[in-house]
């Protein structure tokens, strides 16, 4: 096999026209977010254990989507899952805007998963809704109220519709459903 | 926090229930609460008189009862309401014999039931939020001049979650009755405070308001769940976990029994024992211990089984569990005129 002649040109990364970096993502988490995302027909990079100087340990994640934008539900858990995510809007080459702390809505939807076997969204099936109680703090944990059950779940309880649990994607113990 | 009394209802007030589902107490403000009770006590006082005089209120509208889990108070009670108001009922008392046995959800059988010219419908099923999820179906279709308008869905029991009449047509009304309030008094629940939807409806409602004190009193494997009780916390009221209830007794205006509920939760031998030997209402105590004014409140059935309150309470003067059930006629029928904007 031989080595290719510039290394550097295959290995840099595209850079975006008209999309969304999400940055500064928790060092682990950076692919069950992309696995949350609709990003089938997007071209998206994700960069893995990058150098941080912002994160405690000294390292990210980070996703590059090219088109395509997120919805409320989406930026919902990346804040949850990632608090010190950074969300930068591309236009036309340019940064156009930048937000953090990414902000959690007041109800989330189908992107959660109702923890109660008995909650009709789970015997039944069909949407969901949960009210966000409580954002997620330094001291405080996120805590979500089920609309149909009226069960409340918080912190690290939390579970994704992939049906992993937000303790599970902070140790990394998760699966891609694609 | 803005209240009405529990006289005549505002019209403002009044507007809002037309059409209106009633799912969770938790979709209730305190002038709801009270409007529903004042209309209770009305419809109580008129039915007194002459049951009679109610027959025109609601007639010719139809109700449809959707019961997937047994039920004698609730479906009877809702019923008598509607016949006495001059309705009709029809719909289904037996899951095993609807299309539920063949797969088909609660949201599919309202989507056709809403069909089937219905005024309301009263639903008791066993998945915790299905009430909920099939009012987002129980509207009118093409077919009725109504369409589009939203079908009044009542949430007569969903699992271990809600039953919010329990609370605002049949406890509450019963409270006012004796008290004239539901402010100032002293609560006290008892045994299975986990699996009791009653309970939790009650205890919700009394958020809106500003109760004395609660008390719960359970065995540990029981307790009350604890999202209950941080909410308590967060509007200010004071309560207090208890292992036994006599101590409390004295301090004590208003005691809720309840019985394990067995259907929702296997308990083992030795617990049934403790049950029996620790959270019974036994009437040497009420009698030695309570006040007079003191009443006691059991959304029934009573579990001969565990036999709480014990048959002695029932002739003593604190005993109005049958009262209470009694009420949860008047208090439908005063629910259903407010969902159809009859003023009583």
């Amino acid at each position: 096999m031989t080595a290719p002649t510039e290394p550097r040109e295959y290995m840099r990364i595209r850079p975006i026209h008209n999309g969304t970096v999400i940055d500064h993502l928790l060092p682990g988490t950076g692919l069950f977010i992309l696995n949350l995302l609709d990003y089938t027909t997007l071209r998206v990079t994700p960069g893995l254990n990058y150098n941080s100087d912002r994160i405690p340990g000294g390292k990210k994640d980070i996703i590059y989507m090219e088109g395509g934008d997120l919805t409320a539900d989406q930026m919902g858990v990346i804040a949850v899952i990632s608090p010190s995510a950074t969300i930068n809007w591309i236009v036309d080459g340019k940064l156009s805007r930048k937000t953090h702390p990414v902000p959690v809505p007041d109800e989330l939807g189908d992107i959660l998963l109702c923890s109660n076997a008995k909650c009709t969204t789970n015997t039944e099936g069909g949407s969901r809704r949960f009210k966000v109680l409580q954002q997620p703090t330094d001291t405080d944990p996120f805590r979500v109220l089920c609309r149909y059950c009226e069960k409340e779940f918080y912190g690290p309880l939390v579970r994704f519709y992939t049906g992993q649990t937000l303790k599970d994607v902070r140790r990394g113990r998760f699966e891609f459903r694609r | 926090m803005v209240t009405i009394g529990f006289d005549k209802c505002p019209d403002e007030v009044y507007k809002r229930f037309e059409g209106r589902h009633i799912i969770s107490i938790r979709d209730f403000d305190r002038q709801d609460i009270e409007c529903i009770i004042s209309n209770a006590l009305s419809m109580a006082e008129l039915l007194k008189k002459d049951h009679r005089q109610a027959r025109h209120l609601l007639e010719g509208q139809r109700m449809g009862v959707i019961f997937y889990e047994p039920s004698t108070r609730t479906v009877l009670s809702f019923e008598t309401a509607m016949e006495l108001l001059g309705g009709s009922v029809s719909g289904i008392k037996d899951p095993k014999v609807s299309s539920a046995v063949k797969g088909e959800t609660l949201a599919d059988t309202i989507r056709v039931m809403a069909g089937y010219f219905y005024d309301f419908f009263v639903i008791r099923h066993y998945d915790e939020g299905s009430v909920r999820r099939a009012s987002e179906h129980s509207r009118y279709p093409a077919n009725n001049m109504n369409e589009g308008k939203t079908i009044p869905a009542i949430n007569g029991g969903d699992g271990s979650n809600q039953h919010p009449t329990q609370t605002v047509c049949t406890d509450m009304p019963t409270v006012v009755k004796h008290f004239g309030t539901l402010d100032g008094l002293v609560y006290l629940f008892n045994n299975d405070l986990k699996n009791g939807r009653t309970v939790h409806s009650f205890v919700e409602g009394l958020m809106l308001c500003k109760p004395k004190k609660l008390y719960f009193c359970s065995p540990t494997q029981l307790r009350t769940p604890e999202n209950i009780l941080r909410e308590c916390a967060a509007h200010g009221i004071a309560f207090e976990q208890i292992p036994r209830y006599e101590d409390a007794l004295p301090e004590v205006d208003v005691f809720y029994d309840t019985r394990p509920q067995l259907e929702r939760e296997q308990l083992p031998d030795d617990l049934k024992g403790k049950i029996r030997a620790v959270y019974t209402v036994r009437a040497d105590e009420i009698r030695s211990k309570a006040k007079k004014e003191m009443i006691i409140l059991h959304p029934l059935p009573r579990d001969s089984k565990f036999n709480s309150p014990e048959y002695a309470v029932d002739s003593l003067p604190q005993a109005r569990y049958f009262e209470q059930s009694h009420m949860g006629v008047a208090g439908r029928a005063g629910l259903l005129c407010l969902l159809k904007g009859v003023r009583l």
